[in-house]
């Protein structure tokens, strides 16, 4: 049995976090997920909590309203570091154009971007290649 | 178009040309008058002026190199020469170097220099008028590539869902759990439809012509609110109309205004309220309507209050109520193009009160 990992949700559609929720419970990859609606939310929780806590993944859709996934990626870099190291953001979005993209890539922390609807043997096979999982 | 009269500005050294010169042009034009081109340039920087004549030969600075200087600071006004010799090295360096529209010859004869100013008008005025409609342009079409690209994505947002559950329902082997997910199926389905209405208003109304219907707002609204109540039972609608005036209007889109407050109204009620209700009051007069759509709902939070009206813009409520952002931005459109206006007010969990004023269009 390989060890398994946090997982954060961020979107602001309900039912896709519920889907991917579903489909994260497929992968059995993960002992514990975080749903958030809102990227303010999971911001703060990423802010306050314990490294213990973290997860090591985090699943970021990007059309939000508040707070978006770029804006979300921008306050992202200003947490510590040491805890980022362990961090890695897969962004998943509907529609993603030519700017969003170089965005995203620009972002260190940015491990990949995948189209919904997600596909958990691409994302396992990602996770794989990254060793966040084994 | 452009009204104003069109200042003129004459840059010659000898006093008694300015003399007649404004004797002859004050009534049609604005006109200034400058000595030498120090005086000119410093008069320039005061006021817009838009037309711009000068003499060729004056000490100092000559005609060519003073419009030469005013090009590059304003570049929108419109320059004419006049020069004692037919002098064609001078005519070759205006047009180069001072982009010098018109030439006239000295002595002028006062009609082909009244021709000649008048050309200047028209060009100046074709000028600004294209400069405006340039900017005009660039902002619907912005407008445009924001509205594609936004488009695009609400558009596939909700088919992407629609995968995702059908997915879902592929893996899971229990034929009764199914039924749910397909209800939410169904659910994001109506979104989409939703949406693709919305966009349906926002094309209606982006067309520039305006109708002149008659309009009976006590059965155009109550029209409305039958279409709609449906949502929520337990709504108290309170309608007043007092008329002294018939109402000629545009009638969809003031279907469409009042389609979009009414559903809002009944979308944000405030579950802890014990009575909801949305009251409209509408009082029509020969110059203009005043429409006032209250209710008792959610209200809307200060910090977002300026920005409600905007495309694509929602709130935390609006999320939760499936808003698409389009809504209020299409009553705004709306009322703008009949030159109307809308402000609204907004207490959190007390309510919202949106005042709109429309000019009657009887003349």
């Amino acid at each position: 049995m390989s060890e398994k990992i946090t997982v954060m949700l961020v979107d602001d559609n309900k039912i896709d976090l519920f889907i991917h929720n579903e489909f994260i419970k497929q992968m059995n990859i993960a002992h514990t997920v975080l749903d958030y609606s809102f990227a303010t939310e999971a911001l703060k929780f990423l802010e306050e909590s314990d490294e213990s806590l973290w997860p090591q993944l985090i699943l970021l859709d990007i059309h939000m309203p508040i707070m978006n996934g770029f804006d979300f990626l921008e306050k992202y870099v200003e947490l510590p570091a040491q805890r980022r190291e362990k961090c890695h953001i897969v962004i998943v979005s509907s529609s993603l154009d030519t700017g969003d993209k170089m965005r995203a890539k620009e972002s260190p922390h940015v491990l990949a971007l995948i189209e919904k609807p997600l596909n958990t043997e691409k994302l396992k096979i990602l996770l794989k290649e990254n060793k966040i999982i084994s | 178009m452009i009204t104003e009269k069109i200042k003129v500005l004459y840059v010659d050294d000898e006093e008694n040309n300015l003399v007649a010169f404004r004797a002859n042009f004050r009534k049609e034009y604005d006109v200034y008058t400058a000595i030498s081109a120090a005086e000119a340039l410093a008069l320039l920087e005061t006021t817009p002026i838009h037309i711009i004549i000068s003499d060729q030969r004056m000490p100092q600075t000559t005609g060519v190199e003073f419009l030469e200087q005013t090009v590059k600071l304003y570049p929108d006004s419109i320059r004419l020469l006049i020069t004692g010799q037919s002098d064609i090295e001078v005519v070759i360096e205006a047009i180069n170097r001072g982009q010098v529209s018109k030439f006239i010859q000295k002595p002028w004869d006062w009609e082909k220099l009244s021709i000649a100013m008048d050309n200047c008008a028209t060009l100046y005025r074709s000028r600004i008028e294209l400069k405006l409609k340039n900017i005009e342009l660039q902002k619907a079409n912005d407008e445009l590539n924001k509205f594609v690209y936004s488009v695009s994505h609400d558009l596939r947002s909700p088919l992407t869902s629609i995968l995702g559950v059908i997915n879902l329902t592929k893996m899971t082997p229990e034929l009764n759990v199914a039924s749910s997910y397909f209800e939410m199926i169904e659910g994001r389905v109506l979104k989409l439809d939703n949406f693709i209405k919305k966009i349906i208003d926002y094309y209606k109304n982006a067309r520039d012509e305006e109708n002149k219907d008659t309009i009976d707002f006590q059965a155009l609204i109550s029209s409305v609110w039958n279409t709609l109540k449906n949502q929520n039972q337990e709504i108290e609608f309170d309608l007043t109309v007092n008329s002294d005036s018939l109402f000629i209007g545009d009638l969809l889109r003031l279907e469409i205004i009042f389609e979009n407050l009414i559903s809002n109204a009944i979308k944000y009620q405030n579950p802890s309220a014990k009575e909801h209700y949305i009251k409209i009051k509408v009082d029509v007069s020969k110059e203009e309507a005043h429409i006032s759509v209250s209710d008792n709902g959610i209200g809307i939070n200060q910090a977002y209050i300026d920005r409600i009206f905007n495309l694509f813009f929602r709130t935390e409520d609006s999320l939760q109520t499936e808003g698409t952002g389009i809504g209020l931005y299409i009553v705004k459109e709306a009322i703008e193009k009949m030159a109307g206006k809308i402000t609204v007010s907004s207490l959190p969990m007390e309510g919202t009160t949106f005042n709109i004023i429309i000019p009657n269009n009887r003349k």
